[in-house]
């Protein structure tokens, strides 16, 4: 050992007298600490890697806020455990309207409230629009019976294995007269989904989206202000006010595993903080081959983290627009969510196309976060937010490719609202995230993830614990329960 | 009278799978009839033999099938060819000259098959990808390229959809010999009629829901029947006529394309007809040329060089395409399929065919199945959706069984 190693060593420090460590800085690992901490338990966040900025300028005067500025679900336990609206969470609009603009240029408006939608259907399709809202009330009743199931709780006994293997298409084609009532739900449970619609499993994509409650409404959409930030920043100070120590670190080297349990976390320097229960919210694969490794995980389990996700995902492009908007229909009103919906055959061609790897169209969420908070653009400009789906996953770093969804982006901007007048002055490409597994198989194996592991004292609540797209905090509320419960029956100590 | 006004079961969709569930019903006491749809596909080739429950039930040994050994799977590469179908310990010491390993791999693969296709509930592998399956158990990609065309393909499917592994437990099930189609077909309604089934010859027209749950079945002919439980002899059968079908949760009915069946000529018996008798062979490339062909289905594209596979009778080759979209779609626009388009299909699978067995070939015909997807956007959701056996390779006794368990209980009071 040379002399700058063994003053490493020297330097390192070993650390106990915790309950339960946190790894990750993602919202579940947030909500997974604070929880615990609230019940009593010692808890030490451990950041890794850098922190998120808060806002980004896209171009002078333009300003970004990284990840997504409208939610479908926020778990209201979790909620109401924290007191997240205490911490600072609040809604910049309840009940977004939902403006769909189809293939063919034809227009939708649905009212914010799913309950009231038959009238808006009925300016699009007079014949469909008892029959749709009739149908959207039953999805509505279905997706409610599995939401805990959704969100991490036991498999319901109701539905049967039928309905859970159906397709989007099963259950849609032939149902409406009016194909683009159906192209709209296609595109609402495509959105972040990884298989095509004709694909079994996809249809409890759909039901996974309906289930979503927030704001009070189940299948409606809010705006958290601040967005994806307002959220974690709420968050970071509900973990704060319930005494979680947070501390930050590039790298987590390993866990340390003695007898079949956790015993806590090592350092690149050599450094470890113990504590008998770990809750990871990174990746499924670093959280257990590479901070545990393959010799001391079940074959069969090690098997389950093997099964590679599709190479498809989405991709946010955040734009700054010079100007008022000028398209006369999507002007009207820039506080709402516009989607556009492709027919059957173009989405299906789309999904095939990412999957070989090509950039093609398929379906785009369009949000103005500027409408939302006027401070993130100059006065009387705009900011857009764009989310593209499906598209190849890519590299951050891959310059072709980002100018490809750029383009892409540009297009989806001008099919929304054709009649554009503001110029695009900057565009800003995330990076993409991948698609999550089709819903029953993310399920399952979400299940044999948070169970199997065959390691005491570890859980997860990393992005395989998350059901579909977006944000609900369920993941590390069960990731929280589990912990507390091993905690009091004694297995901690 | 014209026959029962009020029957327990009818069996909605001819064709051997329909004969056989309408004999199996009306053999355990049940009044039973068959109606057919026009959609079925007709009786030829050889089919598995009947399973012995059923043999028994219908006193099948009446009727002096002949016999043949069970087909083998047989995938054609460049100068290298896969034969798998037998007994899995000899199939395993064949496949041992290609990789040692295989020879206790293949096996335990077939083993874990044959308990998967047993475990119906929390069965992981249900749900996951034919691909995401393969790749954990083999590395050797002619094998995996060869399990897919022979379990895969025949569902339109490529491996990479959700759910498609199911299509692999087929190689766990037990080996049956097969029988000549025509001569099944000509024994089941001997015994249909010997068992009081009543088989319709009128198309049915259509379905509906009544009073106390039963079901009312309208007839070209002008006839009703009222049924208390109806059944869809295969979901390809029925769904094209616009009914929705229910097949217990399977994740391998066809949804997109169609199959095309090739009937080709030759002058010369290939060779390969020699090497591996009663073999059904496959032409796929690799792995990746599925896909592209699905993708060129779902695209309303004919594949340049489709995935084939074909079997060597005494007189030619029977060719299926698996992946031939259900409509042609060209510059946004969907159209019908043309005795053009069925002609470059037909030269495009004998050029397939002519490459890898070296003799000249001529098509002398091309069949295009029903269109499953216009019969899903015609679908009435006013009645709910007919009970239809999971899609199988042995859809004539999936139908059989379904039926048995449909007239169990009360079923024959």
């Amino acid at each position: 050992m040379s002399e700058a190693q063994f003053q490493n060593r020297k330097a390192a420090k070993i650390e106990g007298g915790f309950d339960a460590l946190v790894i990750g800085a993602t919202a579940d690992a947030f909500a997974a600490a604070a929880l615990m901490a609230r019940a009593g338990l010692h808890v030490v966040l451990i950041e890794t890697g850098e922190r998120a900025q808060d806002k980004k300028e896209i171009a002078p005067g333009y300003y970004a806020i990284p990840g997504d500025p409208i939610a479908f679900a926020l778990d209201q336990a979790v909620v109401d455990g924290l007191d997240l609206y205490r911490c600072g969470l609040s809604f910049a609009a309840r009940r977004l309207e939902t403006f769909v603009r189809f293939g063919d240029g034809a227009t939708l408006t649905t009212t914010g409230d799913p309950e009231l939608i038959e009238e808006a259907v009925a300016a699009l399709c007079e014949a469909d629009a008892g029959a749709f809202s009739a149908f959207l009330a039953q999805e509505r009743k279905t997706a409610r019976a599995l939401t805990d199931w959704f969100s991490g709780g036991a498999a319901p006994a109701a539905p049967g294995r039928e309905m859970l293997a159906a397709s989007i298409d099963d259950v849609l084609s032939g149902r409406f007269a009016d194909r683009r009532l159906t192209d709209y739900l296609r595109a609402e449970a495509s959105l972040g989904a990884p298989a095509r619609a004709s694909e079994p499993y996809s249809y409890l994509s759909l039901l996974r989206r309906l289930s979503g409650e927030i704001a009070g409404l189940q299948g409606g959409v809010a705006a958290i202000a601040g967005g994806g930030r307002g959220l974690a920043n709420a968050l970071r100070r509900a973990a704060q006010t319930a005494g979680v120590s947070i501390r930050q670190t590039d790298r987590v080297k390993s866990v340390i595993v003695e007898w079949d349990k956790v015993a806590g976390v090592s350092f690149d320097d050599g450094g470890q903080l113990r504590a008998p229960i770990i809750v990871s919210a990174l990746g499924a694969r670093e959280t257990f081959i590479d901070f545990v490794g393959r010799a001391r995980l079940d074959i069969e389990f090690a098997r389950i983290l093997d099964f590679a996700s599709p190479p498809i995902g989405s991709c946010r492009a955040h734009l700054a627009l010079s100007g008022p908007l000028g398209d006369p229909l999507v002007g009207a009103d820039l506080s709402r969510r516009f989607l556009l919906a492709l027919a059957a055959q173009p989405l299906e061609s789309g999904f095939l196309a990412a999957r070989r790897g090509e950039v093609r169209p398929g379906v785009a969420e369009l949000v103005f976060p500027s409408s939302l908070d006027a401070a993130l653009a100059p006065h009387g400009c705009l900011t857009a937010t764009i989310l593209l789906h499906p598209v190849p996953y890519f590299s951050p770093d891959d310059e072709p490719r980002r100018a490809q969804i750029e383009q892409l982006a540009r297009d989806a901007l001008r099919a929304i609202a054709p009649e554009m007048s503001a110029g695009v002055v900057a565009v800003d490409i995330e990076a993409p995230v991948r698609a999550a597994p089709t819903t029953y198989e993310a399920i399952e194996r979400r299940r044999l993830i948070t169970d199997a592991s065959g390691l005491e004292g570890y859980y997860f609540c990393g992005p395989e614990a998350l059901i579909g797209a977006g944000v609900s905090l369920s993941a590390g509320r069960r990731a929280a329960e589990r912990a507390l419960r091993y905690f009091r029956t004694g297995g901690a100590s | 009278m014209s026959g029962p006004a009020k029957i327990d079961l009818l069996v909605v969709g001819g064709g051997l799978p329909g004969l056989a569930a309408v004999c199996c019903a009306a053999r355990r006491g049940a009044l039973a009839a068959l109606a057919p749809t026009g959609f079925e596909t007709p009786d030829e080739g050889s089919v598995c033999e009947p399973p012995s429950q059923l043999w028994r039930l219908l006193e099948l040994h009446q009727y002096g099938f002949k016999f043949d050994s069970p087909p083998r799977h047989v995938s054609l590469f460049e100068g290298d060819a896969i034969a798998t179908g037998e007994d899995m310990m000899r199939d395993g010491r064949a496949l041992s000259r290609r990789d040692a390993a295989l020879e206790h791999l293949w096996p335990a693969y077939s083993k874990d098959m044959a308990r998967a296709l047993e475990k119906r509930d929390g069965n992981f592998e249900r749900l996951i990808s034919a691909n995401a399956l393969l790749d954990d158990y083999f590395d050797d990609e002619a094998l995996k390229t060869h399990l897919l065309s022979a379990y895969v393909a025949p569902f339109g499917l490529c491996g990479d959809e959700p759910g498609s592994a199911e299509a692999l437990f087929a190689a766990g099930a037990p080996r049956r010999r097969s029988i000549d189609a025509a001569t099944f077909g000509r024994a089941l309604s001997k015994a249909g009629e010997a068992a009081g089934a009543e088989i319709m010859t009128a198309r049915l027209q259509s379905l509906e829901r009544i009073e106390n749950r039963r079901w009312l079945a309208r007839f070209e002919s002008g006839r009703e029947i009222r049924a208390r439980t109806v059944m869809a002899s295969s979901a390809a059968a029925v769904e094209p006529f616009g009914l929705r079908v229910a097949t217990d949760g399977s994740a391998l009915a066809r949804r997109k394309g169609v199959s095309a069946r090739v009937r080709l000529s030759f002058e010369k018996k290939p060779k390969a007809a020699a090497e591996w008798k009663r073999a059904v062979f496959h032409v796929a490339g690799d792995r990746e040329a599925v896909r592209i062909a699905r993708d060129a289905m779902i695209d309303g594209a004919l594949a340049e060089a489709p995935p084939v596979a074909f079997e060597i009778d005494g007189k030619g080759i029977t060719a299926q395409a698996y992946f031939c979209p259900s409509r042609l779609i060209e510059n946004g626009e969907a159209r019908e399929w043309t005795g053009q388009d069925r002609q470059v299909l037909g030269r495009a699978v004998a050029g397939v065919i002519e490459k890898r067995l070296g003799v000249k070939v001529e098509v002398s015909d091309v069949r295009v199945g029903p269109d499953i997807e216009a019969g899903l956007e015609r679908r009435n959701f006013s009645i709910p959706a007919i009970t239809a056996p999971a899609p199988s390779t042995d859809p004539v006794n999936a139908a059989a069984m379904l039926a048995w368990d449909l007239t169990g209980g009360d079923g024959g009071a």
